[in-house]
């Protein structure tokens, strides 16, 4: 009977020993770099060299105007107004939208209006049909008792 | 009695390595499979709609994704996605990407995408939808900006669902020292972030390792020893992908999330202004939910419990989960501590 080890084991280990080594040496390194030295040295350095930058960046602005070349800043101002130009769409439509929903109420209201119109136009007439209705309901009355009378 | 087993020779251990990097290197499958539709785009930023099958509920769910990595570790593949499982459950879900910024963006504040793109795109998901209220859900750094729009919110937030937010700046995850000496005025990088309008993706990505693990190779090991379980492999490689893809940090938002949250720690203070009106999470009366993982790293409860005494919400609850920083991003299920909290608080269509 051969017994062979399942080899899923020894990655399965290999993985675990790995999570414990990259915890140490994170660990370790995450200590190294909480220093206050080195939090006030990177502070300084990314101040030099972003006045080194913008020195450059302010000489290229420079060329361009002679070079008659665009620089990145030409290009994102383009981009702005482009934003700039959605917004303004944007505002429009909103307005639109607004205008349409007024424009539905108010055909809303109208159409109301028309049917309250009808409604109170066919109660008139209704009125009016009852009264006659009573009108020729005496008559009626009156005629019977004058014919019989008459019998 | 002989057991069937593979032994561990050179050869085993070469077609295992040569698995696993052909899926390190191989091509990527398709992510972002959930059926959407744009129905608004602004600069880089676009609003996704994604319609369900059948709208059981009249109130939709807007999400605001952080501003670090891609939202579609929300819908990393049909069978570990969030917003298709938010879909099948009869949510209309609405999704603000913010997509990459570049050089001209540089301008472009953590206020600015609160009131530019964020309360414009509610306002937008509410006219598409028709409905007269609405869900915000903001998962990491954009629960932080769905907190702060909700204090300046105009429109009828109903619910808010804040999944591992940072909002206490007062206590740092990692590198204290450095928290420190931002608070103290030690370490100021306004002028580099001015200079260079917007850090990189892969500064960006390198910096988050280095809160978080500078040093990572335990998931390379953790591919090769399940390097013959294709389902694992496939969703090892789209996460890998994701982690991996990050996006440029505008310098305006960098700045304002150093001064005004590190520094300052104005959105628990209520100083925080959004286009000159105050933020303060007082303001703050939607139905709240909020999530924090156990065995996160990046922000840890302490950063994110605090919300809890600074709301005006009379409906709040508070969750402890199980898992990480990512755990909830691509489940494989509607979430239950959603599914117990957010359909009774949506109108359900009877």
């Amino acid at each position: 009977m051969e017994i062979k080890e399942n080899p899923d084991n020894y990655y399965e280990t290999l993985r675990l020993m790995g999570v414990q080594k990259e915890k140490e040496l994170n660990t370790l390194i995450r200590e190294a770099l909480n220093n206050d030295e080195w939090i006030k040295e990177a502070s300084l350095q990314s101040n030099t060299t972003a006045k080194m930058v913008k020195q450059m960046q302010e000489s290229m602005e420079a060329l361009s105007a002679l070079g008659n070349f665009p620089t990145k800043r030409d290009v994102a101002n383009v981009a702005k107004m482009q934003v700039q130009l959605e917004e303004k769409i944007d505002q429009l439509e909103e307005k639109l939208s607004k205008m349409v929903k007024i424009c539905k109420a108010s055909k809303r209201k109208k159409s109301k209006d028309k049917k309250d119109k009808k409604k109170k136009h066919s109660k008139k007439e209704s009125g009016k049909s009852e009264s006659i209705d009573k009108l020729m309901h005496s008559l009626n009355e009156g005629m019977n008792q004058t014919h019989g009378k008459r019998k | 009695m002989e057991k069937e087993n593979k032994s561990l020779d050179i050869k085993s251990i070469e077609s295992r390595v040569a698995l696993a990097r052909e899926a390190i290197n191989g091509p990527l499958p398709e992510m972002g499979v959930t059926k959407r539709e744009a129905v608004w785009k602004k600069n880089k930023a676009t609003l996704w709609y994604y319609p369900p099958a059948e709208k059981k509920y009249r109130i939709p769910v807007f999400i605001v994704y952080s501003l670090i990595n891609k939202p579609v570790i929300l819908d990393l593949s049909p069978e570990s996605s969030m917003i298709a499982s938010f879909v099948n459950e009869g949510f209309q879900v609405y999704l603000l990407d913010f997509g990459a910024p570049g050089f001209e963006d540089g301008d472009l504040s953590i206020s600015g995408y609160v009131s530019d793109y964020i309360q414009k795109g509610v306002k937008k998901a509410l006219r598409h939808s028709r409905a007269k209220e609405i869900t915000v859900y903001g998962v990491c750094l954009g629960g932080t900006l769905a907190a702060m729009y909700a204090a300046i919110a105009e429109e009828p937030v109903k619910n808010l669902i804040l999944s591992t937010p940072p909002i206490d700046f007062s206590h740092s995850p990692a590198f204290d020292e450095w928290s420190k000496a931002i608070r103290e005025g030690n370490a100021d990088f306004d002028e580099w972030l001015d200079v260079t309008q917007t850090l990189p993706g892969f500064v960006v990505n390198r910096g988050l390792n280095l809160v978080t693990s500078p040093i990572h190779f335990s998931s390379y090991l953790a591919l090769l020893s399940r390097v013959e379980d294709p389902k694992y492999v496939d969703k090892w490689r789209r996460f890998n992908h994701w982690t991996r893809d990050h996006v440029p940090f505008t310098g305006a938002a960098m700045k304002q999330m150093m001064n005004d949250l590190v520094r300052k720690n104005k959105l628990v203070t209520g100083e925080i202004k959004i286009n000159k009106k105050k933020a303060s999470l007082k303001n703050i009366q939607a139905n709240l939910l909020v999530i924090a993982a156990e065995n996160d790293f990046l922000v840890p409860e302490k950063m994110i419990k605090p919300i809890m005494k600074l709301v005006s919400s009379r409906d709040k609850t508070y969750k402890l989960i199980k898992g990480g920083h990512t755990s909830f991003s691509n489940a494989s299920m509607f979430p239950p501590y959603i599914a117990e909290w957010l359909p009774e608080r949506s109108e359900p269509r009877s």
